[in-house]
Order: structure tokens, then sequence, then C-alpha cells
């Protein structure tokens, strides 16, 4: 009796695995659905018109799912996942190859030329080790996001030049302004304002001293001492913002949108609330302009970039090669010339046209209504379309494509300059980098606030040594010397906008 | 002390005055301290863009608009994290309350054979919880990840809230419970005939801190779901306030992409789905206020 139950049961296991096949026969040609864990959205990536756009374009099933929460994420990776692939932040990126969660993916990569040749060599130097790679690298392009950013109209009706070079040229400016205005000349809240630290030879928190080859700060630079002692200056003669020290980001939108101010930090994004509210409470002519960061003694200008691999696309370690050559073939169609405009800027005539320089203007309201979120099905960046391509997103208002557009074609022409430390990755500066900074900036802005004197400076460099300062330069030094490429890829200055936009200035 | 107080049945004393006085003003001070973000969220809500942004709004909107709700009600998102909120909250307090009535009546009992034993686990898992990695692949193995069971069933038993419950029970006499014995009542007969209805206040109030704790709750979101069908409201508000913070925090910038987004969900965006998250809980409360003054008077009488 026992016996013939079983074989019942293998019988009805052999036909149902039979059905099985035929079912996968039958759908032979489409690849099942591929299962992608990306980062939290507010919105539903599965609902959007691009997905549909991308679904009717392409053929390929996709789902989306968003994690949130890294712990939850690490847990869900390593106790073994439904998802063919997940989108990791460039630090969880590094944490889960370490762990070997992450599978190499370089085999299967070899039948898809297209998926190498679309990405830049730096985003495949960075996810490779040892010959293996293990992952789908979104590169950044080298963008300026933005300088001070200030009131060309006011300039203009003051007979004011914006054309300053160095240090001296920048205090004349502030006096003049608030001279002839009235006006706070500059607001904002940094502790080290880039544009005036670059005057002072000040790029990054870390550098690479090309004396010793190690990794210094920049508190070992004469250039701080000077700088937070020109700021004190102007502060204490009310150059800049009484309030400096204590401003936040509602703060300053507040003064620059009444007209209170007439410079301060400009994203490239940030101009255009400002010039709305000033329009619609009368000021006309209200427009921004950006000013780069100022030359050093040595003539150099230290611009600072956003530079690096900001996310991975990786398979976890426990996928079937058959699930990653579906998502690989998801990845292939993603970077496919028509494919990747498509679902980044939507399609030409309906979302977007050309320009007579070739550069993509969106059409309103339908290119914000549609493709607001194009951007976040990027599974690698296909380098020669993106930064055509994402010039149609910085152009969803004038305002914001003139402040991209002259704070990049100014800066492409000075050169810019990348984060040495953008792909740190290791303890120490997981322990320490927070809490030094944020030591740091308290520090800077009680002695340009006048709270603390310039006197005490060595004190406080010892305190910042004790508190790990020294630790974390060691640390950093010495992850740079094993990972020399990281940190030249990191600094590397070439743009694809140098020769966009033509080294010229405006 | 007794005396006192009926010399002065009529009028207070001069020190009851003062402390009528203070203590309503301090009460007045920390509602207001309540209220008034909230309001000033409300107008901001309703001003439009170019007023917030200029700080001209304090309680009441400046250049009203509703353009602002009729973006965040367009969102299909807001619709299908409001539907999971609510079913989620409905089935989480009434699931809760039946476990949490049906645990804390048997443990109010001293008869009850390992009663201090059961008490002492309780109270014990209440103060040391096994973390998250073990709860995370517990919850992976029995397939509660990425459901809206996850939201929903380990959360139904608030153990502080059962002790409260509890205490609340074992307040009730005895005798009230005898007698309906002696008529021939059952033990769970006696519970929903006899010492439910007489503890409708504190039904009330653990119904309300679980119906708030259920709408509240994002934590459990943020790690167990992935899945956007099954995002709830809170969730899809935390990711709007947080994508936000990218901009706020200028030193450490996420990528570019995501900060030129944030841009775009200005802060009257914000306030709008602030308040909508909102309405719906604080429209419960009313509800229930009825059985906190009911059961406050039922209270007195017999008192």
């Amino acid at each position: 009796m026992k016996k013939r139950v079983l074989s019942l049961l293998i019988a009805a296991a052999l036909v149902i695995a039979s059905l099985g096949v035929m079912g996968a026969a039958a759908a032979e040609g489409e690849q099942p659905t591929v299962k992608l864990l990306a980062q939290a959205q507010s919105f539903d990536m599965n609902e959007d018109i691009v997905a549909k756009m991308l679904y009717e374009a392409t053929g390929l099933s996709v789902e989306y799912s968003n994690w949130n929460d890294e712990k939850a994420l690490v847990l869900e990776i390593s106790s073994g996942t439904e998802y063919d692939a997940v989108m990791l932040t460039a630090n969880l990126f590094q944490q889960m190859k370490n762990a070997k969660a992450l599978k190499d993916i370089s085999g299967l990569l070899e039948n898809h030329q297209d998926i190498k040749d679309a990405i830049s060599e730096k985003g495949w130097y960075y996810v490779t080790e040892d010959g293996a790679v293990y992952g789908i690298p979104n590169v950044d392009d080298a963008v300026y996001t933005g300088g001070l950013g200030y009131r060309e109209d006011i300039f203009a009706e003051n007979d004011i030049s914006a054309d300053v070079e160095t240090i001296d040229d920048f205090y004349n400016l502030l006096v003049e302004i608030k001279d002839k205005t009235g006006l706070i000349p500059l607001t904002g809240s940094s502790a080290v304002e880039a544009v005036i630290a670059s005057g002072f030879g000040l790029s990054y928190d870390f550098v690479v001293d090309e004396e010793t080859d190690e990794i210094k700060s920049w508190l070992r630079n004469p250039g701080m001492k000077e700088y937070l002692v020109w700021m004190n200056k102007v502060y204490n003669e009310g150059l800049i913002d009484i309030d400096w020290p204590v401003n936040n980001g509602d703060t300053i939108n507040n003064k620059m949108s009444t007209g209170a101010a007439v410079m301060t930090y400009a994203a490239h994004w940030s101009p255009l609330n400002w010039v709305n509210a000033l329009r619609e409470s009368g000021d006309e002519d209200a427009y921004f302009d950006q000013i780069v960061p100022l030359a050093d003694a040595n003539g150099k200008r230290h611009i600072a970039v956003s530079n690096g691999v900001s996310n991975v696309w990786c398979v976890p370690a426990t996928a079937s090669d058959e699930r990653t050559e579906y998502f690989l073939n998801v990845v292939a169609s993603r970077l496919q010339e028509d494919v990747y405009w498509m679902f980044n800027d939507g399609y030409e005539g309906t979302h977007y046209y050309f320009d007579e320089n070739h550069y993509p203007i969106p059409i309103q309201p339908i290119f914000n209504d549609d493709m607001k979120n194009g951007d976040k099905y990027q599974i690698g960046r296909n380098q020669y379309v993106h930064p055509f391509s994402w010039m149609a997103r910085v152009h969803k208002t004038q305002v914001q494509w003139d402040a991209f557009y002259d704070a990049n074609s100014k800066a492409a022409y000075y050169g810019f300059e990348g984060k040495p430390l953008t792909f740190a990755s290791f303890p120490e500066y997981a322990e320490y980098y927070g809490a030094l900074n944020t030591l740091c900036n308290d520090y800077f802005k009680q002695v340009i606030a006048g709270t603390e004197s310039i006197d005490s400076y060595d004190d406080f460099v010892a305190e910042w040594e004790a508190s790990g300062g020294v630790e974390l330069e060691a640390a950093a030094t010495e992850w740079y010397h094993a990972n020399p490429g990281l940190v030249e890829m990191a600094r590397e200055s070439y743009s694809p906008y140098n020769s966009i936009f033509g080294y010229e200035i405006n | 002390m007794a005396n006192k107080r009926k010399g002065a049945a009529f009028g207070l004393t001069a020190g009851e005055r003062v402390f009528e006085f203070v203590n309503t003003f301090i009460l007045i001070v920390i509602g207001l301290m309540m209220l008034l973000p909230f309001l000033q969220m409300a107008s901001k809500s309703f001003s439009g863009e170019t007023a917030v942004l200029t700080g001209n709004v304090w309680f009441w909107p400046v250049d009203f608009q509703t353009g602002t709700y009729k973006y965040v009600l367009r969102e299909s998102q807001f619709w299908s994290s409001l539907k999971v909120s609510v079913i989620v909250t409905i089935l989480g307090t009434a699931g809760a309350m039946i476990i949490t009535c049906l645990t804390a009546y048997p443990l109010s009992k001293t008869w009850l054979y390992g009663r201090k034993f059961f008490v002492f686990l309780f109270v014990f898992c209440m103060l040391f919880s096994g973390g998250m990695v073990p709860s995370y692949i517990l919850m992976k193995a029995i397939g509660f990840v990425n459901t809206m069971k996850v939201l929903i069933i380990p959360g139904m038993l608030g153990i502080y809230n059962m002790i409260l419950l509890k205490n609340f029970f074992e307040e009730i006499p005895e005798a009230l419970e005898e007698s309906a014995q002696l008529d021939g009542a059952g033990s769970l007969r006696t519970l929903i005939s006899i010492v439910l209805p007489m503890s409708l206040p504190a039904i009330a109030t653990i119904g309300l801190f679980y119906a708030v704790g259920y709408w509240d709750n994002y934590m459990t979101g943020l790690i167990y779901i992935q899945k956007p069908e099954y995002k709830p409201l809170q969730l899809y508000l935390y990711e709007l306030v947080v994508e936000t913070q990218h901009v706020d925090n200028a030193g450490n910038p996420k990528t570019m992409e995501a900060l030129e987004d944030a841009a775009l969900n200005t802060e009257s965006i914000r306030s709008a789905t602030i308040m909508l998250t909102c309405v719906p809980i604080m429209c419960v409360y009313p509800f229930l206020q009825k059985y906190f003054v009911k059961g406050l008077r039922v209270g007195s009488v017999k008192g």
C-alpha cells in the first residue's frame, strides 16, 4: 500500500515537472521577468510611465522592488534572495564585495561586448578586482554643481564687475557690493566656502601631499589658517552675513528669495526658486550668474566636482548563471543608444527636440510629467550618450540651464579637481571621518564669528589629532598606497563637458 | 487636609487659585507647543510656493491654493500606500485587541497556575528582544517578508498594553464575575459579557494606542517591505522627507540627480502630504473620546 502511494506521488511529481518543462518551452524566446531591487523611491517603479515605455521598447519584463534599510538589505542578500540584481551605493558595494556576497560576472560579460563598450573604463576599473567583475557601475561624469551665484541684475545696475581672480579681488568686490547696494554682499553657512577657500589653495579636506606622497588633512596646509583669518576679518567688517554661523538652508533661501543678500553658494538647481520668488515680488530682471573658485597664489583654481561611481548594480553570489544572463540582457537593452535616450529623455519630437548646438531641449510640461523619474531606470550609464541626454534634465527651465552652462563652461576652462578619498573604504574612515568633520566645522565657524581666537589654532590641531586625526591620516595613506589606482581615478580631471562646451568662458 | 478642602467647597483657597493659574498656563503652553507646528504645517500646505520660500507663512495660509493637494492626490503611490495603511490599521488593531484581551484576562487571575512565570516571560521579552538579525531571518523563514502579514501580525501583542489591561482587569470586583458564573457563564462568556463592557475606557485607550502605533509605524515597512504595493503611508512619507534631506546637508550631497529631483518636491507639497497622512488617524480620536468620558463617569458614580 505504502509503495503504491509512493509511486503515485513520484508519478504525479513527474507529470507536474514535465508540465513545467512544457510551459517553459512554450515561453521560449521570451525571457522570464527579471527581479530588481533598487534603492528606495517615493514612487512605484513598476507603475511609472517610463517602466511601460521600456517594456514596449525592449519587450523585457522587469519587476522592481526597493530597499530602504542597509542592515535589512545585507540580511536579505546574505540569507539567499529572490532578486536577480541589487542596486548598491558605492560604500555598500565595497562591503558586500569584501564579504564575498557578490557574483563575479566577468565570464558572462564576455558575451556582452556591447555592455563593456558602453560603460567607461573608469567604471570597470572600480568594479574589478583580480580580474573578477562584481557589478555594473553607474559612473558619475565630472560635473561642477556650482560656485557662488550672484545677482547679475544688481551687478549690472550698480556697474559692478564679477571678473575676480584673486582673494584680494574678491575682497574688493565684497566692499564694492556693500558700498553701492547696502545689501548683504555674501550669505552662506559653510565653515569652508569652496570658492573662497580655493584662493588659499584649499580644495578637499584630505589631499595627496605631492612631496611625501601621503594623504594629509587640510589642517596641515598653511592656507587654512589664512582662510580662517580672512573670513573672520570680512565677518567683522560686515562684508558677509552676520548670521553666517547660524544660517541654514531655509534662512539662506529666505535671504536670496527676498533680495536681502546678493551672493551665496548656488548649485545649478538652486536659483530657479529664488528667481521665481523675486520676480513674483516685482523684481522683474532678477537673474543669477556664477563666480567659480578663486585662483590661489600659484594661479590655480581648485574646482571640486562630483566625480566617481555613485551606484553599482550587483548580482548576489547565490544567483544562477541563467538568471544572471537574463539580467545582463536587460542591462544591454538599456545601454543601447536609442533606448538610453528614450528612457532618460522620452521621444524626440514629443518630449524634447534638438537645438542648433544639438543640445536636447525638453518640451514642457510633458517632459516633466512623463520623464521626471527616467534616470532612476539607468543600469549602468552609456558614456557616449549620458552627458548629452542629461543636458535635457538640467534644461527643464532656462534659469537652471544658464546656471549649469555658466558654471560648467567656466569650470571646464580652468580644469576640475576630483576628491582623492571619493572611493575611501577603510574602517578608520567610517570610525573617525564624521566626528572629525563636525569638530572642524564647529571650530572653523567659531573662529569666523570671533568667539574663538585664531591663536588657538595649534591647540585645536592637537585636539583634532588626539580625536583620531592621526589615525585617519595614517590609515588613509596606507589605503592610498594599497589602492593607488582608485585615488588616481578619483582625482582625474576629465569631464565630458570639456569637449562639449569647448573650453570657453562665456 | 480634608477639613481644609471642605472649607473651600464654594471657593478656592489662594494657594489653589495660584496652582490653578500656573497649571492652566503650563497646560496651555504645552498645548500650543503641540498645536502651532501643526498649524504652520497646515498653513504651508495651503500657501503659495513663493510665500513659503520667503518665510512669510506663519499660522494662516498666504496666497491660498489647493494645487499641492491636487498634486499629492494624483500620485498613485499615495493611494496605494493609503490603502495598505488603512487595512493594516483596521486588521491590526482588531487582531491586537483580541489577542491582548485574551492574554491579559487569564493573567489577571491570581489563581492562575504559573501566573508569575508567564508574567515574567512577558516582561522579560518586553525588556530584551532578539534584535534585528534574528527577527529578519525569522520573518524571512516564515515567508512574511514583503507581505502585509509582516506589518500586522508581529505587532499584535504589545506587552506594555497587555500589562496595562491586565492591571485594569484586576481592579474589577471578583464578586461580579462570580455572580455571572453562578448564572452559568463560562470564562469566555464572563469575559465578553461582564469584564469587557466594564473595561471600555481601558479598551478605548489601548485601542487608540494600537491604532496610532499601527498607523505611525514606518520602521517595520522600512525593514521588511521592498515591494512598492505593500509600502505603508508613513514609509512613503519618510521617503519623501528623506529625499529632501540630501539638499539640506549641502556638505554631504547624494547624487546630483537625487538633489535635482528633491528640488522639484517643494515644501508645500511635503506639507500637504504630511497633512493628508495625519488626518485619517486624527479622525479616529473623537469617536474614541466618547468612551473616555463615558468610562470616567461610570467610575465616578460607582466610586
